[in-house]
C-alpha cells in the first residue's frame, strides 16, 4: 500500500532488514484497514517479540526505511511512538528465548585440528611424570663412584623443572605462591631427613634425599591435578551458563568443587600406591598421608590461582611453607639452654609416627582452611567469568 | 582558548569515526589550543595509528588516551581480587546498587514505566549513582577490581531481580550478568583514569591543574555516550562547559550494534549496512568510518535479552544524562536532533550543525551547457547495495526511456568492499530491461569510480544532465550535497535527511515508487530553464549550508558563546548554576585564567586578580597597562605566591 511496502514487494527477501518476518506481501495492505498498526506487527513479529526496548524496534523500523512521514500513516507522530505501541501490543518475550544460545557442551571436541591440539595439551600434561620418572629409573643403574649419577641427576631436574613450567603457564601463578610451593616441595625431599638429623642432635652432613617415589608421585600429581581443574573450571562454566541465581549457582558448584578434590585425592593416593609398585619400595602409611596432603594442597592453590585468586593461594602456601619450616627451627632452638619444652612437641609426633608426620599434619590442616576457603571463593560467579575478546 | 575535544573510537586514531570532521576543525581553529582526550575501542584500531601523515597540528597541544577494552589497565590489575574494604566498600555497594537499580528499572517509553512514575526520576538516580561512583574512583584510584568483585556480581542480581525490575531483566541469567559487568567495568573506565588534574585528597598543584581537564575552558564532546562521560566530570567538577556534537547519535549506534548482535550469524550484513547508512552522517564528516569492534557498555551482545535490556538502559541514562547537562547540544541533522530531543534534550539547547564538506573539487564543475537535449544523460553515484534500490532506478528509468528514447543512465559505483552480488544483478536487470539497441549506444552505463571513464566523483556529476537519487533508506547523504555542490538538478527520494539538504532546490519523489520518479526525471529533462534554476539554487544553497567553513564558523562562535557565559569561581561541587540566575555574557573571560607559555615550554597558569570582579583589562586599562604586561605581571604574581 505505502511506497515503502510496495518497495518491498519488488526487492528480493535481502533487502529487508535482517529482523524482518517473512514477507507478506498483502500484509498491512487494504483500504484503510481499522487498524493499520496490525499489519506492521505481523512483518516485524520477529522483531518485536526479541526487542527488549521500544528503542531497539525504532532502530529495527529506521534500518528498513520507516521514517516520521511514513510513521504518520499508522497515526503516529514519530517513529518512536509507533515503536512505542508495537513493543506494548507484543507478548512478553518467551523463556527460551533467553537462552538463544545454550551452551554447547560438544565444543571442545570438534574439528580435527581442535582434536589434535588437545592431543598435544595432554602430553604437556604427562610429561614432568614421564620425565621424572625415566630420571628417577635411571639413577640407580650407573656403577656407584662414576660422575654418571650427578649428570643425569642435574639433566632430569632441569628437563622435569623445563616441563613444569610448560605445563603450569596458563596457570597465572602469583609470585608468593611459586615461591612458596618451591619451599613445600624442597621440604617434602629434604625436610624429613634433615628433621631426624636434628633430632638425633645433627645435622653432620647434607640430609639424604627423600624416597624417588615422593618426586615421582609428585610429578605425575601435576597431569592429576590440571585435568581435574579443567574438569572442574569446564562443569563450573556449564553451570554457569544454566543458574538462574548466584546461589543456585554456589549450590551447584559446591559438589563439583567437593568432587574434583577427592578425585584428585584419590588419584595421588594411586600414584603412590602405582609409584611404589614400578620402583620396588614398600609403602610407609606416614609418608603417603604427607605427600596427599601436600598434593591436595598445592592443587587448592591452582585452583585459587586459575581462578584469578592468586594473593590468597599465595598467603596460603607461605603459611604452609613457614609451618613446616618452624619444626626444625624448634628443634634447634630447643638446644638454647632454657628453651627445652620447644622442641618437646615435634619430638613427640615424631617419635609415635616418624618424621613425615610433621609435613603431613602441617599440609592436612592448612589445605583443610584454604580448602574452606576456595569453597567461598570458587563458588561465587566471579570467579568463573571468562574473558571478553576484543 | 584551551579546548579539550573528547573522542571514543574516533580521533586521533585514523580509523574511527568523525575522524575527518575532527581533523578539519582543529585545524580549522587554530587560534584556540586543543587537547585530546581520546577513549580507544579496540586493539585493531590502536595499532592502525593516528590520523595524518604529518602528525596532529602543533596547536594539539596534548594527547591522552585510555583503552576501553582489553584487561583493566596495570594500575588496577596489581590489585586485582583486592575490592574495597571497610567505609569504601560501604560506599561502593550505596552507589553501585543505585546504578544497578536505575539500570534494571524498565524504560520509560513502556506501559511498566509509565506505572512506575511517580517514584523518584530514575535520571537523578543514575546521574547520584554515576557521580558517587566517581567520586570514589578519585579518591580510591580506580574502580574496576571492585566492578569485576562478587560484590559487584551480588549487587546487580539482587537490582535485576527486584520486583521493581522491568520484565526483560527479571530473567537474567547469572553467565548474563557477568558479561554486563564485564562491560560495564569497561564503560566506567573514564571515571578511574588520571585525566582530570584534581585529586579529591589533596588541592592540586598549578601544574596538575594545567595538565588535565580541570585546566580546559571548555569540553567538546564527539557523541554523546562515553566520549561525554569526562565532559561531564569536568563539568561537575570544575564548571567547564560541556558541549556534545553528534552526527550519528551514540544511542542509536548502540541498539544497531545489538540489533546486529541479534540477527546472529543469520544474515549479519542487513543490519551492518542499514548501522552505516543511518550513521552516513558520520562517515560524511568522518570519511574512514567503520572497521572498530564493538564498543563497550555495547558491542555485539548477542541473543540474552538481559544482557541487551541492561547495557541498552546504561546507554540510553548515560545520554540522558548527557543531554540534561550538556551547555549546547549540535545534532548533524534532523534525524540526530529527533532522537535526542527523544532522550530529552532541551530544544533551548540544541543546534543543528550541518556537517561539512570540501566544495572545492566541485566547484570547478562547469554549468549544464543545456547542449544534450537529444541525448540527456541521468546520473548515478553511490555504493550500490540493497538499500540504494539500483533495481528500483532501472524500473523508473525504463519508463523515462519509453518517453525519452535518447536518454541515457550513468551508474558510478563506489566500491568499499561490500559484495558484488547487488552490481551483478543490476547489470543482469539492465540487459533485460534494455536489450543492446541497433546503433550500438548503451542505454545504461555502468562504471567504477576511480576507473578509467569515471575518475573522479566531480567527473561524474559534470556530466550530468540530472543527478538521480533513488534510496530507501539514507542517513545523511554526501552524494547530495556534492551534487549540489556541482550545481546539477537533482531527482531524489523522500527518505532520511533528504528532504533537509535538498531543501526546495530539487524534486523529491516517494521512495519505492519507479512512476513519480520517472515523471519527475522527465520533467525536468523537458525544462531546461527550470533545470539551470534549480541547480544554481542548489549551488548556492550548498555553499552556505554545507561547507567546511560554515561548520568551522559555527563552533567558532558556539565556543565563543559558551566561554562568554563561564564562570571562573573555582572547583567544588555546588558549581551548577541555579535555574532562574541570570548568567551575564563575559561576566568572567577567559583571560582571568589565561594559559601563558613559558620558555621551557611547561604551561602555568595565571590566576585571576583577586577581588577583581569583572574582566582583568577592565581594570587595568585606566592604569594604562597593556595586556601583554598584565600577563607578566600576573605570571609574576603567581610565581611569588608559590
Amino acid at each position: 500500500m505505502t511506497g515503502h511496502e510496495r518497495l518491498r514487494a519488488t526487492e528480493p527477501a535481502a533487502a529487508t532488514g535482517a529482523l524482518a518476518a517473512p514477507e507478506r506481501p498483502g500484509a498491512g495492505a487494504g483500504a484503510a484497514p481499522a487498524d493499520p498498526v496490525r499489519g506492521l506487527m505481523e512483518r516485524y513479529r520477529g522483531l518485536c517479540e526479541r526487542a527488549v526496548d521500544p528503542l531497539e524496534i525504532a532502530v529495527g523500523l529506521e534500518t528498513d526505511g520507516l521514517t516520521d512521514r511514513s510513521a504518520a500513516r499508522f497515526r503516529h507522530r514519530d517513529v518512536f511512538s509507533l515503536a512505542e505501541e508495537l513493543y506494548a501490543r507484543s507478548p512478553a518475550p518467551a523463556d527460551e528465548s533467553r537462552h538463544e544460545h545454550p551452551p554447547t557442551r560438544t565444543q571442545a571436541a570438534s574439528g580435527p585440528g581442535r582434536r589434535a591440539r588437545s592431543w598435544w595439551q595432554a602430553l604437556g600434561l604427562l610429561l614432568p611424570g614421564a620425565l621424572c620418572t625415566v630420571t628417577a629409573l635411571a639413577l640407580p643403574l650407573p656403577q656407584t663412584g662414576s660422575s654418571a649419577p650427578g649428570v643425569i641427576a642435574a639433566l632430569g631436574v632441569t628437563a622435569v623443572l623445563l616441563s613444569l613450567a610448560y605445563a603450569l603457564r596458563r596457570a597465572a601463578l602469583s609470585a608468593l605462591a611459586a615461591t612458596a610451593g618451591t619451599v613445600l616441595l624442597c621440604y617434602a625431599l629434604y625436610g624429613d631427613a634433615l628433621l631426624g638429623a636434628a633430632l638425633a642432635g645433627g645435622p653432620d652432613t647434607f640430609p639424604e634425599t627423600a624416597s624417588r617415589c615422593v618426586p615421582v608421585t609428585l610429578a605425575w600429581a601435576v597431569a592429576a591435578a590440571l585435568g581435574c581443574a579443567r574438569w572442574f573450571a569446564l562443569r563450573a562454566r556449564w553451570r554457569l551458563a544454566e543458574s538462574e541465581s548466584l546461589s543456585a549457582f554456589a549450590a551447584s558448584v559446591r559438589p563439583l568443587l567437593a568432587l574434583a578434590v577427592l578425585g584428585f585425592a584419590a588419584a595421588v593416593g594411586l600414584l603412590w600406591q602405582l609409584t611404589h609398585g614400578l620402583l620396588g619400595h614398600r609403602p610407609a602409611g606416614a609418608e603417603w598421608l604427607a605427600v596427599t596432603a601436600l598434593g591436595l594442597l598445592l592443587f587448592v592453590a591452582l585452583l585459587l590461582c586459575a581462578h584469578g585468586f592468586g594473593r590468597v593461594a599465595g598467603q596460603v602456601l607461605a603459611t604452609a611453607a613457614a609451618l613446616e619450616l618452624l619444626a626444625p627451627m624448634l628443634v634447634f632452638a630447643a638446644r638454647l639452654p632454657g628453651l627445652d619444652p620447644l622442641g618437646k612437641p615435634v619430638e613427640l609426633l615424631t617419635t609415635a609416627y616418624g618424621e613425615a608426620a610433621v609435613p603431613a599434619l602441617v599440609c592436612l590442616v592448612v589445605a583443610t582452611g584454604a580448602l574452606i576457603c576456595a569453597g567461598r571463593l570458587l563458588t561465587g560467579a566471579s570467579a568463573h567469568r571468562r574473558p571478553w575478546p576484543g | 582558548m584551551r579546548i579539550a575535544l573528547l573522542t571514543e573510537g574516533g580521533y586521533p586514531y585514523a580509523r574511527g569515526e568523525s575522524v575527518l570532521w575532527c581533523d578539519r576543525l582543529v585545524r580549522g581553529l587554530g587560534s584556540h589550543e586543543f587537547e585530546v582526550y581520546a577513549l580507544s575501542r579496540g586493539r585493531r584500531q590502536e595499532e592502525a595509528g593516528w590520523y595524518g601523515s604529518h602528525g596532529l597540528p602543533a596547536h594539539v597541544r596534548r594527547v591522552r588516551t585510555a583503552p576501553l577494552w582489553g584487561e583493566p589497565p596495570l594500575t588496577a590489575s596489581r590489585t586485582r581480587g583486592r575490592a574495597f574494604h571497610g567505609e569504601p566498600a560501604e560506599r561502593f555497594a550505596e552507589h553501585f546498587s543505585g546504578l544497578a537499580h536505575a539500570l534494571c528499572a524498565p524504560s520509560p517509553g513502556t506501559a511498566e514505566g509509565r506505572a512506575a512514575d511517580g517514584t523518584r526520576p530514575e535520571e537523578d538516580r543514575f546521574a547520584d549513582a554515576l557521580y558517587g561512583l566517581a567520586d570514589l574512583a578519585a579518591e580510591h584510584r580506580g574502580l574496576s577490581a571492585a566492578l569485576r568483585s562478587e560484590q559487584a556480581v551480588r549487587l546487580l542480581e539482587s537490582a535485576a531481580h527486584a520486583p521493581s525490575a522491568s520484565r526483560a531483566v527479571r530473567a537474567t541469567s547469572v553467565s548474563d550478568l557477568l558479561a554486563v559487568l564485564e562491560r560495564l567495568e569497561r564503560a566506567l573506565r573514564p571515571l578511574s583514569l588520571d585525566w582530570y588534574g584534581l585529586r579529591a585528597d589533596r588541592p592540586a598543584t598549578a601544574r596538575e591543574e594545567a595538565a588535565g581537564l580541570a585546566g580546559a575552558d571548555l569540553c567538546h564532546a564527539v557523541g554523546g555516550g562515553l566520549a561525554a562521560l569526562p565532559g561531564l566530570l569536568a563539568r561537575r567538577a570544575f564548571g567547564t562547559p560541556l558541549l556534545i556534537t553528534e552526527y550519528g547519535v551514540r544511542l542509536r549506534e548502540h541498539h544497531l550494534e545489538s540489533l546486529a548482535g541479534l540477527a546472529g550469524a543469520a544474515r549479519p550484513g542487513d543490519v551492518r549496512t542499514g548501522a552505516r547508512t543511518g550513521a552516513a552522517a558520520g562517515s560524511t564528516a568522518g570519511g574512514t568510518a567503520g572497521g572498530t569492534a564493538g564498543s563497550p557498555g555495547g558491542g555485539s551482545v548477542g541473543g540474552a535479552a538481559g544482557v541487551r535490556a541492561l547495557l541498552g538502559s546504561f546507554q540510553r541514562r548515560l545520554a540522558v544524562e548527557a543531554y540534561r547537562r550538556a551547555e549546547v547540544i549540535t545534532p548533524g541533522n534532523a534525524h540526530a536532533r529527533g532522537w535526542q530531543e527523544r532522550c530529552g534534550a532541551e530544544r533551548s539547547r540544541l543546534r543543528t550543525v550541518y556537517p561539512g564538506m570540501d566544495a572545492a573539487p566541485f566547484v570547478t564543475v562547469p554549468d549544464d551547457p543545456g547542449a544534450q537535449e537529444t541525448a540527456p544523460t541521468l546520473v548515478w553515484v553511490g555504493q550500490c547495495d540493497p538499500a540504494r534500490d539500483v533495481r528500483g532506478l532501472l524500473h523508473a528509468f525504463a519508463r523515462v526511456r519509453a518517453d525519452r528514447p535518447g536518454a541515457r543512465l550513468l551508474l558510478v559505483e563506489m566500491r568499499t568492499g561490500a559484495d558484488a552480488s547487488c552490481t551483478r544483478e543490476c547489470r543482469e536487470l539492465a540487459d533485460r530491461l534494455f536489450p543492446p539497441s541497433a546503433d550500438g549506444q548503451a542505454a545504461v552505463e555502468f562504471a567504477e569510480l576511480g576507473g578509467e571513464r569515471v575518475r573522479t566523483v566531480a567527473e561524474a556529476y559534470a556530466r550530468a544532465t540530472v543527478v538521480v537519487r533513488s534510496s530507501a533508506v539514507e542517513g545523511f547523504p554526501p552524494a547530495l550535497v556534492e551534487a549540489m555542490f556541482c550545481g546539477r538538478a537533482i531527482v531524489c527520494t523522500d527518505v532520511g535527511a533528504a528532504a533537509e539538504v535538498i531543501g526546495g532546490t530539487g524534486l523529491l519523489v516517494p521512495p519505492g515508487r519507479p512512476e513519480p520518479f520517472a515523471d519527475a526525471c522527465l520533467a525536468l529533462l523537458a525544462d531546461p530553464g527550470r533545470r539551470a534554476r534549480l541547480g544554481a539554487a542548489a549551488r548556492a544553497r550548498a555553499m552556505e549550508l554545507f561547507t567546511v567553513e560554515q561548520n568551522v564558523a559555527a563552533f567558532h562562535g558556539i565556543y565563543l558563546e559558551l566561554i562568554s557565559r563561564r564562570s571562573y569561581r573555582g572547583p567544588g561541587p555546588g558549581l551548577r548554576e541555579q535555574p532562574g540566575t541570570e548568567v551575564k555574557p563575559f561576566a568572567t573571560t577567559a583571560d582571568g585564567q589565561l594559559a601563558v607559555r613559558l620558555a621551557d615550554g611547561g604551561q602555568r597558569v595565571v590566576a585571576p586578580a583577586a577581588g577583581a570582579d569583572g574582566p582583568s583589562w577592565a581594570v587595568d586599562v585606566g592604569a594604562g597597562v597593556d595586556l601583554a604586561r598584565a600577563v607578566g605581571a600576573g605570571s609574576t604574581r603567581r610565581s611569588e605566591a608559590g
